[in-house]
Formats: structure tokens, sequence, C-alpha cells
């Protein structure tokens, strides 16, 4: 690791609030992505018979326990239950719903307030609302991570383009990112969503198509800039070629500024996918979604749980999300 | 000591007294160290010293502009306050009206969206004066520091004057509220040799009018020889010298001070004249003005106007002349950074008509070194990296790359070692050093020098010199040698160019030109250097 990283990973620890928010966000990045672990309709592990079973990572049928379907064993029916329970015992995960199994020993009308047993309620079809949200950050920060590095990579190497051949290329560029910029980008993806089947596929692609820009300009700035420095002009006129050149001496003074950006555009795109799912434009409807959930809780205003649970897990992570964009760019701010 | 001693017996009472100022960093570092220093009316001290010996900041302490992280001790008395004790507002209500400062870089000293007459007029506005008088004063101001049409000159912002120009209206600045001691830092360094002596005279001028004592703070020691009474020599932080002008001059006590003093660098080495390698032929810069969303020219700025000369293998031309006259712009376009017209035919190819493959397997023929050694090396590359770039390119063996890398580092008189440093670990002569490396190693035939010594202090500038002569015999190199300094230029080239305003004012064989110079400009040029 060269000093210049060190010393900004050592001033982005020095940050304390951005340092902490980071040690944060990854833990809630962890959790959803062992989200099957967490909250989960099936048993982490189950001991029947002698043997040992994963029902979490390994389908079995019910006959494995000696029930009478051939069907995948469900493990909260009763009679599974005392079958398992008679022979052995099962592990079960913290959670014991997964995010579209239906509570169905509920004793009230869904959705049903918080209990013993569903910590944040339940939504109107009866699944458990910490799971959903579990499942549903997930989808919103793997979406949101990958449609950020996707179009930072698109971002940076249409700036580099622009900002080093500069002229007639940068000025074509350049009123092209005017235009595309200008274009409303949650009404276009709307109509084209309705054009296509809403899968994840399609919305990645038409979210990224719309948001590649937003480092263009950025990275544009900084090639223009870098392509006047004194140690990149040392370099031409040894006959060092444009590759290397782009790569090795101007690319890097890029990089810092555009990193410290990430986060607030990670912000931004976690942000569209939740108003689009919240507008029924995004995430097929039985997907766990942030905006699925505050979709809910506008639909039921009585159940307070929907509203306050959805508003929270939303603002906590983009709070998050901001604490660590400032901290990184503090610590990647060339003048310090 | 001296200083004291003669102004004890000295009838008019000092206005500014500064005894054992010591500044120092929180964790111990000495800044400064037991400044004493006596002024009285209408006298003038200079303070010299190399970059980074403490001269503004003992500057700064007596107007009690440091920030509060250093260690202050002593006692600064103005009249009968001590500035270290008085509180903020105190302070304030001194500086402006007993004390004032005149910056280094007029540029950035001038608040850009102000108008001149608001900039100057400010402190009078905050007296309380109308409207109307405010101006007469401004006006009687601007006059006094030599501009020439003042009413107009009211209505400018700072960017819309030259940079003599911005260097008066601080001064009027400063002036506004008449103070009696006045501290100019280093005034002259971002002007160009003749308004360098220009502004000098004129402080000197108001000096007399305003009856001021004057601090004078340069790296120059012959720029202030006829200007100050008394003088303190500083390196850093320390006292080397202090008392009488005259009498440092003629007989300097320290080596330290001789070496300021000294600035006669020798005459150029004689060279046997051999093939011509270079003929440049009306080459002329022009930079488009764009205007407009389509970026239509809609006109050019003459860099360079139609400049012709021959240079042979071991030959150097020295290129002077002031800020913006071009010199830069021909150096970027003898290499091909710029675009240019006009032909440079090097080594028998026309440089401006080569393909663009073509050009970058000559490129090794011929170097540029930047005026600049901090922002001439990349930082997250390693010395030897560096130097190693230029190798790469010409495709030779990674294990003769070491080799090499490491017989040039010793031509620079570098230890081999530096090789695994990265710049910032260097100093500015090292550095320097380094830039020099990278371009020898490609073994060029012509090397192009684009103030290669001026952002150096002069013990460094001595040593690079030395290093530049001593390779000009040994590599049978050509140099362009690009400077406004008219000693450096003596001691290392042949023939000499004067530019100015994209002209060539003259161009003649060096010693020609410093004992008959042709036009008025140059011996401009040559008294304001010596």
């Amino acid at each position: 690791m060269s000093l210049i990283v060190r010393t900004r990973l050592q001033r982005f620890r020095q940050h304390k609030l951005g340092w902490a928010s980071f040690i944060l966000f990854s833990l809630i990045l962890v959790l959803s992505l062992a989200a099957e672990l967490i909250a989960n309709d099936k048993p982490l592990l189950v001991k029947y018979e002698d043997s040992y079973y994963l029902p979490v990572f390994k389908t079995y049928p019910e006959t494995t326990f000696g029930g009478v379907f051939e069907t995948e064993a469900d493990y909260k029916d009763p009679a599974v239950k005392e079958l398992i329970d008679a022979q052995g015992w099962a592990v079960w995960p913290l959670i014991q719903f997964s995010y579209q199994t239906p509570n169905l020993d509920l004793a009230v009308p869904v959705p049903s307030p918080p209990s013993k047993q569903n910590w944040l309620g339940t939504d109107d079809q009866g699944r458990d609302v910490l799971a959903r949200i579990l499942y549903g950050l997930r989808v919103s920060l793997l979406f949101g991570l990958a449609l950020t590095f996707c179009s930072a990579l698109f971002g940076i190497t249409v700036g580099a383009i622009q900002g080093y051949y500069s002229g007639w290329v940068d000025l074509l560029g350049q009123r092209l990112v005017e235009v595309w910029n200008g274009l409303p980008m949650l009404f276009m993806v709307m109509i084209l969503v309705s054009m296509f089947v809403p899968n994840v596929y399609w919305l990645f692609f038409i979210m990224l198509f719309f948001g590649w820009t937003v480092l263009v300009g950025i990275v544009r700035a900084e090639f223009l800039k870098a392509r006047q420095l004194d140690y990149v002009r040392a370099a031409q006129v040894l006959g060092v070629t444009d590759r290397v050149l782009i790569f090795k001496h101007i690319l890097p003074n890029v990089i810092s500024s555009s990193l410290s950006q990430l986060p607030f555009i990670l912000t931004t795109n976690i942000s569209a996918l939740t108003a689009l799912d919240f507008l029924g434009y995004g995430l097929p409807p039985d997907a766990a979604s942030l905006g699925e959930l505050l979709l809910q809780g506008k639909n039921n205003l009585d159940a307070t749980w929907l509203a306050i649970s959805g508003f929270f897990s939303l603002a906590i992570v983009l709070s998050l999300l901001i604490y660590i964009g400032e901290a990184a760019r503090d610590a990647f701010d060339p003048r310090k | 000591m001296l200083l004291t001693q003669e102004n004890n017996t000295n009838v008019t009472p000092a206005l500014l007294k500064v005894e054992h100022l010591s500044i120092q960093t929180l964790d111990q570092k000495i800044l400064l160290e037991g400044l004493n220093l006596q002024l009285s009316e209408g006298k003038t001290l200079a303070i010299v010293g190399e970059s980074g010996s403490g001269k503004s900041l003992s500057c700064l302490a007596i107007m009690g502009l440091l920030q509060e992280k250093l260690e202050i001790t002593g006692h600064v008395w103005i009249g009968s306050q001590n500035m270290l004790e008085l509180d903020e507002k105190a302070q304030s209500n001194m500086r402006g009206r007993q004390i004032a400062m005149i910056f280094q870089e007029p540029a950035t000293a001038l608040n850009p969206l102000h108008r001149v007459e608001k900039i100057v007029g400010e402190n009078l506005f905050l007296l309380g004066l109308t409207k109307q008088n405010v101006r007469q004063q401004v006006i009687e101001l601007l006059t006094d520091v030599g501009i020439s049409e003042p009413e107009q000159i009211l209505k400018r912002y700072p960017h819309e004057l030259s940079g003599g120009q911005r260097q008066r209206v601080m001064i009027a600045m400063t002036l506004a509220l008449q103070p009696k001691i006045l501290i100019a830092d280093e005034p002259t360094t971002a002007l160009d040799v003749i308004l360098q002596i220009q502004i000098l005279e004129l402080l000197k001028s108001l000096q007399s009018k305003y009856g001021m004592a004057l601090i004078l703070i340069s790296h120059d020691l012959n720029l202030v020889r006829q200007y100050a009474d008394e003088l303190v020599v500083l390196q850093s932080g320390h006292v080397v010298e202090q008392g009488e002008l005259g009498q440092i001059f003629t007989n300097p006590k320290t080596a330290y001070t001789k070496q300021l003093l000294e600035h006669d660098f020798g005459n150029a080495e004689p060279f046997e004249i051999e093939k011509n390698i270079l003929s440049v032929q009306q080459l002329s810069v022009h930079f488009p003005i764009r205007k407009g969303i389509f970026n239509r020219v809609q006109g050019y700025v003459t860099a360079i106007e139609d400049l012709s000369f021959d240079l042979t293998q071991g030959e150097s031309l020295g290129i002077v002349g002031e800020s913006g006259a071009g010199k830069s712009s021909l150096a970027l376009a003898l290499v091909r950074l710029i675009k240019s017209e006009g032909r440079i035919i090097f080594l028998g190819q026309d440089l401006n008509q080569l393909a663009p493959k073509a050009l970058r397997l000559a490129r090794s023929d011929f170097q540029l070194v930047f005026q600049d050694p901090f922002g001439s090396l990349n930082p997250r590359m390693t010395v030897g990296q560096i130097i190693a770039e230029g190798l790469k390119v010409k495709e030779v063996l990674n294990s003769q790359i070491q080799e090499q890398v490491k017989s040039v580092l010793k031509k620079v008189e570098l230890p081999e070692d530096f090789q695994h440093r990265y710049p910032h670990e260097l100093s500015g002569g090292q550095r320097q050093r380094v830039a020099l490396a990278r371009a020898l190693v490609v073994q060029p035939k012509l090397l192009i020098l684009d103030e290669p010594t001026s952002a150096l202090d002069r013990t460094t500038q001595k040593a690079i010199i030395k290093l530049l002569r001593q390779l000009q015999k040994t590599e049978h190199l050509s140099y362009i040698f690009i400077s406004h300094d008219l000693n450096i230029v003596k001691s290392l080239c042949h023939k000499v160019m004067v530019l100015r305003r994209a002209q060539v004012v003259e161009y003649q064989e060096t010693e020609l030109l410093f004992s008959k110079p042709k036009t008025e400009y140059t011996r401009q040029l040559i008294k304001a250097n010596f």
C-alpha cells in the first residue's frame, strides 16, 4: 500500500462519526447478506434419527422426517414439528419467518402490531416486517452498489475520453451529457418499465442507462486539469503513450475525487429504487423492498408500525451513507 | 550588539523595538530565535535570508498575525505598547494606523470581488468619511503610488490591472491610514526585474514623503542594497549577521552572508563549433480566443511571432525576458506540447511535420526540464520509477534499466538509494536533480530548461548551475536555457535572445550583449540585474 493510500485511510479512521458509520453500515450489509440465517421459515440445523440436516441450504422432502408428502417439508407445520421433536431436535434462526411466510398463528387480524413473535409486527398479508426489512435491505444495497459501480465505470470512461482528448470530442460529449442529465430519470424509468415485464435486471439496465452520467463532469474536469500538470507534460515529452499517460499518470488523480463521491451516488440510487418501488414501478410485487414497505404504510395508515419501521430503516441507512461520504471526502481532500 | 549601541546614542526615539523575539512550534521546533531590532523614523531595515529562514514569520509576529498554535516569547514595542500582549481588538487598532504590511503576491492579496475604490478606501469608510471625501483621498493615494490615471483605475477590478499596478494599489491600500511603520514582505518577487526597481524606488520616495520606517524583506541581498540602512541576515531562524548595511557589504563576517552576496556565476564554457542540430525558422505561436456556445475562434493572442535561430551541438542559447514575454510558450512549442507554425528542423527532421508516432520515437533526443520541481514529478512514483519511465518508452531491457538509473543518479550527484524514495521526501534542489536525471537518462542531444532554478534558493541555485555546467562539458549537450535572471544566463550560454511581448528584441553573443547592448530595453534589463 502506498503512503498516500495509508495516510488517507488513517484520516478516514480519524473521522469518528464516519468510521463508526462505516462499521455499522458494513455490519448491516453483512447481516442482510446473511438474511437466510437470521430470518427464515426453515430451521438452521435438524437432528433426526442420528443424521444431521441443513434445511436452509438443501431441500428435503417431508418423507425424510417420516411424513406423508413427497414435497418439501414445511417445518412450520405442527405435524412436521412433532415428527422432528419425537426423533431429535431442530435449531431455529432468530426470526422464524422468511420474507414471504405469512404468520398463520395470528389471533388478531392483519396487519398485526408488534408482538413477541413478530418484533416489528406484520404487514397486510401477515408477513413479518423485520424479515422483510432484512431481505429488502439486501436487495436495495446490492442493487445500489452494483448500479453505483457500473455507472461509475461508465462515467469515468466517458469523462476520461472527453477530458483527455478535449476539443470536439469534449464539446460533443459535454452537450450530450447535458441533454442526458436534463431527462427526468424517474419518469423515463417508469415509462420504460411499463413497456417491459418488470424484473430486477431490466430495472438495473434501465436505471444504469439514465444514471451513468453522474461522474462524467468531475472526471472530465480532473482530466482537463491533470493534462496541464507538469509531470504529465514531462511524461509526454518523454514520448509515453496515451494509454500509459491516462492510466498511470492521470487516472490516480481522478480516482480519489471519484471515490469520495461514491457514497453519495449510492444514496441517490437507493432512494431512487425505493421511490420506484413505492410507486409500484420497481421490483416485482412480491419481492421484499423498502419502497414496498412504505407503500404498505401509506395504505394502512392505522398500522403505524409499518410506516415507522420503513422510515427508520431507510433513514438510518441513508444517513450512515452520508456520514461515510463526508468522511471519505475529507480523507481524500488533496488540500489536507 | 552594534545596533543597540548606536541607537542608544541616537536622538530620535525608536518607533519599533523588538526584544528577544523567539517563535517555536508546540513540539519545541525553533522557527526564530532571539531577534532584536530597533527602528526609528525614516530608517529602512532589510531582513534577508533564504526561504524558510524566518523572515516572513518574524514580521507576521510583529504584526500580531501569527496563529495561536505557535509559542511566541519576547517583546514587540510599538510606541509604548507591547503588541504581543494586546488583545485582538487593540491589535487591530494598531494595524493600519501604526503598522501596515505589503504582501508578496498582490494577485491574491486583493479581494477579487471589489473595485479598486473600495479596496483602497475601505479603511477610510470605516473612519466614517463621506463618499466624496473617500474618493478624493483614494485618488490622492493612487497618484502618490504613481498610477497615472487614477480616475479610471477606481472602477477597475484587480484582475483588470497589470502586476505592477496591483502592487501599487496594494501599497496605496496600506498607506490609507498613514501608518508609521511599513513592512514590505518580498514586495517585488512576483514582478519582473524592471518593475522591481520601480516599486522599490516608489517605496523609498513614499517613505520620505510620509516619514515612515520601512522594513524590507527579501531573499535577494543585492536588491535591497541601495534601499536599506540596516541589515539583518537570517538563516534557519537565527540571526547570522546584523548591523549597518554598508559595513556588511564591504566586510561580510560569515560565509553565509558572503554566499548571499556573491551573484557572479562566471562565464560560459567555450565550445567547439560542430554540426548544426536545431534550426528554427519563422516559428509563431498563437492562442485562439474562443467565445460563444460553438467555441468559435474570435481572435488570437500572439505568444511568439516569427522567431528564428540556429543551434549547434554543444552550444547553449539563453532566452531572457519578463514574465509574459513568451519564453515558456517557446519551450512548449519546441517540444511540440503546444501547436505552432513555422519549421523546427531538428537533426534533419521538421518536428512540426512529424506524425504522432514518429514524433514519439524522436522525443528522446530533445528533453524539457520544468521550472517547478514540486509539480514536475509524479507524487505517486518513486524516484527510480520516474527516471526509468523514459527508458521503458525506449524499450530498454529491464536488466539494463537498473544500471542506467544508477549511473544517471551518480551523474546528477545523488546517492543511489534515492531511487526508492518518493518526491515528497526530497528537497527542492534534490527534486530538480531528479527531473534532470529523468531528462538525461534517455541521452538527449538538446536539453530545454525552463527557468530550472527560479523556484530554488540561492545556494541550491548555485549547485544546480555548477552541475549544469559540468554536464555541458561531459555530455556535450546543447542547452536552450530560459530564465529571467541574466546572471545565470551569462554563466551558461554562448548566445542570448531577449524576448519582449512575443517579439525578439535582441539576439547576439553573450559577451557582446552584456558589453554593448543594442536596445534600451536590454540595457534596462542588465541594469536591473546587476
